[in-house]
């Protein structure tokens, strides 16, 4: 029966795997046999198959493409099980295959498919986006970056452990690799749940497992184990000391007292780094020449990172340096871009750390692309819920660009204060917001700024800003008082000086001396070339100016709901927020947890809604749970309460949290010292900055 | 059964193609199912009217049904284990008894394991005192476990088919005693297979663990039974009744069952092997194929029509009109 599928697959190759894919295709028992077996069977490697297999390349290609252009009609015909189902069949089949065309396309779009395949997860064995990775790991180019395996490895599901090993013994598998693996098993096991002695138990069985697949002798194994320990010299954990410990206490004196040596590679010295740091910081060495110091200094960290697994060097040298030299002008276009090729990489290790996110930011403003730094400001805006420089950033880039986005910079700015009160940045931009947004907004705006001076008294801004506002409402002589006042303590302040001499002058001030200019910068011809993250981070940050847009624009709604519909996470997300069109809102894809969650607070869950998405969860199962009782307003639960204190406990007892953690234990205690009023409002704008962070994963 | 399916198996069942009549008689001779079922089943074909249906239209339907209530990921229980199919369930399974089922090993060689058979095999015969390789084989069923789904297990009774587990050539006698007709390779290829032998008390023991109604059932046409090599039968029968796909051995009907799924452990491991040849019903040559398959399937019938003393059970395809 096979054979005759196969001449009308000779015909029409594309029907004969639709008819095959959708069980339509008669090849008799074959079919007890799943797709990716058939298919392996049908088209084996070989000379004589290589045709036949061409136009099955192309064949699965166009339906992969095809599954994902009409997911709401095959999602609405097939239910998720099946879809998921098939999208994973055709994974594996890939994997069995390794049909070129197919590989080569997912790896060049694999940031966005992602984003369609990872909400579609049911189970282990049914999550089309791990089945991706594993076809990923199973066909990588010789010295292909590890990253995206070290960072599978951190996920806690023993299932992405698998294919990051998988993918780290692959194409071959070297002592180098080894170390590699042992450092993953190391990220995975430092952050599972449980207590580290149980995760230590649990990491020792999985090293027994490696050196039982690669059989070497002892030695060999104990110098890897050593290499990995001490290669992660810049991110000891308590995890890695108890190893450590471990070690001692079972006799392994030589391992432990090894692996507190030096690592086998050469990560620059800090004396090297603190000497690079001068030079960026000279102004006597030229801009060009600091950056080509820069650069290589960070690429050797990252060559560190490369082999060893650890990321700490390579990220902080170039986020710290990185800040430095870029308050310097003159870096040139490629010192740019590679500067810039080496952020994206750091965000494939380090995808949550705040400081990459920034100085990103600070790179396309460096160059003036204020497109893509709105882009990062507003991804980072939502990856982080409580930073606060972000936002500012964010407001002010807002309010330069047009005064019909004036509203959502306004929102910004008033969320830094819930965050972090008495914040003097935000603070001042808000005040110079209302000045520009009129005549009775004015006397709010004194008031913070007076509120802010007294509360910052080594920090001139707020009143400058004060003194320009005094002059505006024909206050002058106290204007004069003031800034008179600031210059003799900040005398070598050029901006207080410049506007007290405006003030002597007698020059009016209008509203257009407080709103934001764009700040002049080198011109610096950078390709205009949109890199695959970035396409990402563009994506994601469309989407949230459309939410932002939502309430009162028809289009950004539409927009949003058709996203929804195919299965987009963050766009069902702020349907599900926004209940637009509910009750009509697309049914969230299965593994579309801060959808599901928004969908209970929205619609008052029952305690056994909550349960179900607890269980399908596991994951996030201190977040559910926090996500719960962030929505109860009326804090009826007691058993609740006690749970999530118990867990804030055990949080705050742990000393390396992820940025979900850190929100949960200060959301907490925030919360915990408001009154009850309070407490309910602030209570539902912390879930929703919970929710958005979780809405879309942070991987790239 | 459904009226409004039966015009279409009717049909299907004079066609002059003997794997479309065996499908449709598959169905036709099906007693066991529950009308909710075959409800379930009618409404995963294409919106119109059965008896407008193509035979292509009843295989989208059946691969749909399949996916939805047998292939279930891990999180759901398959519809043969639910009330749905108590008709079907076997009552009070004996846990002493042994099970054997055969396993096809490319998919977790090549991509989960990325390992070959004979290196999966050493692994498997390394000694209790090498607990580095005990441990990776541990770890290589914790992973096969995690990627398999939840769809119930085919499995027989050792006792029955011991003679053919014992020979030199166990993996094809065991294929085709047990009519695993989808096992066949074509030319110069060839599928690693895995014998697995366990109590069903372990199966027993999954039920419970896992709260489920039933841990057995008698395979029906809609548990994996649309295809040529599946014969059901009548409703008396304690067991399903394997067709063997060599004619020679027709009258050799075998017991098998479907079982909630386990999660293999390396106890379970007997026997490694490759089956490297097709078995007598897989030839390329439709008509000689379609001969031989009514010839098969009728001896067969003729065999569960004296064990169960149903002399009117089912219809022959040879000389069918």
């Amino acid at each position: 029966m096979i054979e005759q599928w196969k001449q009308g697959f000779r015909q029409y190759p594309e029907k004969a795997i639709a008819d095959l894919m959708s069980g339509r295709a008669s090849v008799g028992a074959s079919m007890r046999r799943d797709v990716p077996e058939i298919l392996f069977h049908a088209f084996p490697n070989g000379e004589e198959f290589s045709e036949e297999r061409d136009l099955l390349d192309t064949a699965m290609l166009r339906w992969l493409t095809d599954m994902r252009n009409h997911y709401p009609r095959e999602v609405s015909r097939l239910g998720f099980d099946v879809y998921s189902k098939r999208l994973c069949d055709a994974f594996r089949a890939l994997q069995l295959l390794k049909l070129p065309r197919c590989i080569h396309h997912i790896r060049e779009v694999h940031e966005a498919w992602l984003r369609w395949l990872r909400p579609l997860r049911i189970a282990p064995e049914r999550d089309p986006a791990l089945e991706s990775w594993r076809l990923l790991g199973l066909v990588q180019r010789a010295n292909a970056n590890p990253s995206p395996w070290m960072q599978l490895a951190r996920d806690p599901r023993p299932e992405y452990l698998t294919v990051a090993l998988l993918g780290l013994q692959l194409p071959s598998i070297t002592k180098d690799r080894q170390v590699l693996m042992v450092a993953a098993l190391l990220h995975h096991f430092e952050r599972a749940p449980g207590n580290i002695e149980y995760n230590v138990t649990n990491f020792n069985r999985s090293l027994s497992a490696l050196r039982g697949r690669f059989p070497r002798g002892p030695a060999h194994w104990r110098d890897v184990l050593r290499t990995a320990i001490s290669d992660q010299s810049g991110s000891v954990t308590a995890f890695s000391k108890e190893l450590v410990r471990q070690l001692d206490v079972t006799g392994d004196k030589k391992a432990s007292q090894q692996s507190k040596v030096a690592s086998r590679i050469n990560c620059p010295t800090r004396e090297q780094k603190e000497h690079v740091l001068k030079l960026i910081k000279s102004s006597s060495v030229d801009a060009k020449h600091a950056a080509d110091q820069y650069l290589r200094l960070v690429e050797e960290c990252r060559d560190f990172t490369l082999q060893t697994g650890d990321s700490y060097f390579f990220v902080r040298t170039l986020c710290r340096h990185g800040d430095q030299l870029l308050k310097r002008s003159g870096v040139s276009a490629e010192q740019v871009q590679a500067i810039g090729d080496l952020i994206e990489e750091a965000l494939r290790w380090e995808p949550v750390n705040e400081y990459v996110w920034t100085l990103w930011a600070n790179l396309f403003a460096y160059t003036g692309r204020e497109q893509h730094q709105e882009w990062v400001l507003r991804e980072t805006v939502r990856i982080f819920p409580e930073d606060s420089h972000s936002r500012v950033e964010l407001a002010r880039l807002l309010m330069r660009q047009s005064d019909s986005v004036v509203f959502e910079a306004e929102m910004l700015l008033r969320e830094v204060e819930s965050i972090n009160p008495g914040h003097e940045p935000s603070r001042v931009e808000l005040s110079r917001l209302l000045v520009c947004k009129g005549r009775e907004f004015w006397d709010e705006a004194e008031q913070i700024l007076r509120s802010t001076a007294a509360l910052n008294a080594d920090n001139a801004h707020s009143r400058v800003e004060l003194g320009k506002l005094l002059v505006l409402t024909s206050r002058r002589t106290e204007a004069l008082t003031l800034l008179r006042s600031i210059s003799r303590t900040f005398s070598s302040d050029q901006v207080i000086l410049a506007v007290l001499k405006r003030v002597e002058r007698g020059d009016e001030f209008t509203i257009e001396d407080f709103k934001q200019r764009k700040v002049p910068v080198d011109p610096v011809n950078v390709s205009d070339a949109i890199p695959s993250t970035l396409l990402e981070v563009k994506h994601r940050s469309e989407l949230q100016r459309r939410y932002a847009w939502a309430s009162q624009n028809k289009t950004a709604q539409e927009e949003l709901l058709k996203q929804a519909s195919f299965g987009d996470a963050l766009a069902g997300f702020y349907c599900q927020w926004l209940e637009l069109d509910a009750p009509n809102i697309p049914s969230p894809p299965p593994h579309a947890w801060a959808w599901k969650v928004a969908s209970c607070i929205k619609n008052s869950a029952s305690k056994s809604e909550w349960e179900a998405i607890d269980s399908s969860f596991s994951e996030y199962r201190d977040v559910t749970r926090f996500a719960h009782w962030l929505s109860d307003s009326q804090e009826q639960d007691e058993d609740l309460r006690v749970e999530v204190e118990k867990c804030v406990t055990r949080l705050n007892a742990s000393q390396d949290l992820t940025v979900f953690q850190r929100f949960i234990c200060s959301t907490w205690q925030q919360i915990e010292s408001l009154d009850s009023e309070e407490r309910a409002e602030r209570k539902e704008k912390n879930a929703f900055k919970l929710l958005h962070a979780s809405a879309e994963e942070i991987a790239y | 059964m459904l009226e409004s399916l039966l015009p279409f198996l009717d049909r299907t069942s004079r066609s002059p193609c003997a794997i479309k009549s065996a499908v449709a008689d598959n169905c036709r001779f099906e007693e066991r199912t529950s009308q909710k079922r075959w409800q379930n089943f009618a409404d995963c074909l294409p919106e119109m009217n059965h008896g407008d249906l193509t035979y292509e239209d009843w295989l989208e339907g059946s691969f749909l049904y399949t996916q939805k209530y047998l292939t279930v990921p891990s999180v759901s229980v398959p519809e043969a284990l639910l009330e749905v199919n108590s008709s079907a369930w076997l009552k009070d399974p004996a846990p002493g008894q042994t099970l054997v089922r055969l396993e096809a090993l490319e998919w977790p060689l090549s991509s989960l394991w990325n390992m070959s058979l004979d290196e999966f095999m050493a692994l498997n015969d390394a000694p209790e005192r090498n607990q580095d390789a005990r441990r990776a084989l541990s770890a290589c069923f914790d992973d096969w476990n995690r990627a398999r789904d939840n769809r119930p297990l085919f499995a027989a009774f050792l006792d029955e088919v011991e003679d053919e587990v014992e020979n030199e050539d166990w993996s094809h006698l065991l294929r085709d005693r047990l009519g695993l007709g989808h096992y066949a390779p074509g030319k110069g290829q060839k599928i690693p297979v895995v014998l697995m032998r366990y109590d069903l008390q372990d199966v027993i023991e999954t039920q419970t663990r896992k709260g489920l109604a039933a841990s057995c059932a008698l395979p029906t046409a809609l548990d994996g039974g649309m295809h040529e090599y599946f014969f059901p039968v009548p409703e008396q029968n304690p067991f399903g009744a394997t067709l063997h796909l060599d004619p020679r051995y027709a009258d050799l009907l075998t017991a098998e069952i479907i079982h909630c799924r386990i999660d293999y452990q390396p106890r379970h491991v007997w026997k490694f092997g490759w089956i490297e040849k097709d078995h007598f019903l897989s030839m390329v040559d439709q008509r000689d194929r379609d001969a031989k398959l009514r010839e098969a399937r009728d001896l067969h019938l003729f065999q569960l029509r004296i064990d169960s003393k149903r002399d009117s059970f089912a219809e022959e395809m040879v000389g069918r009109k």
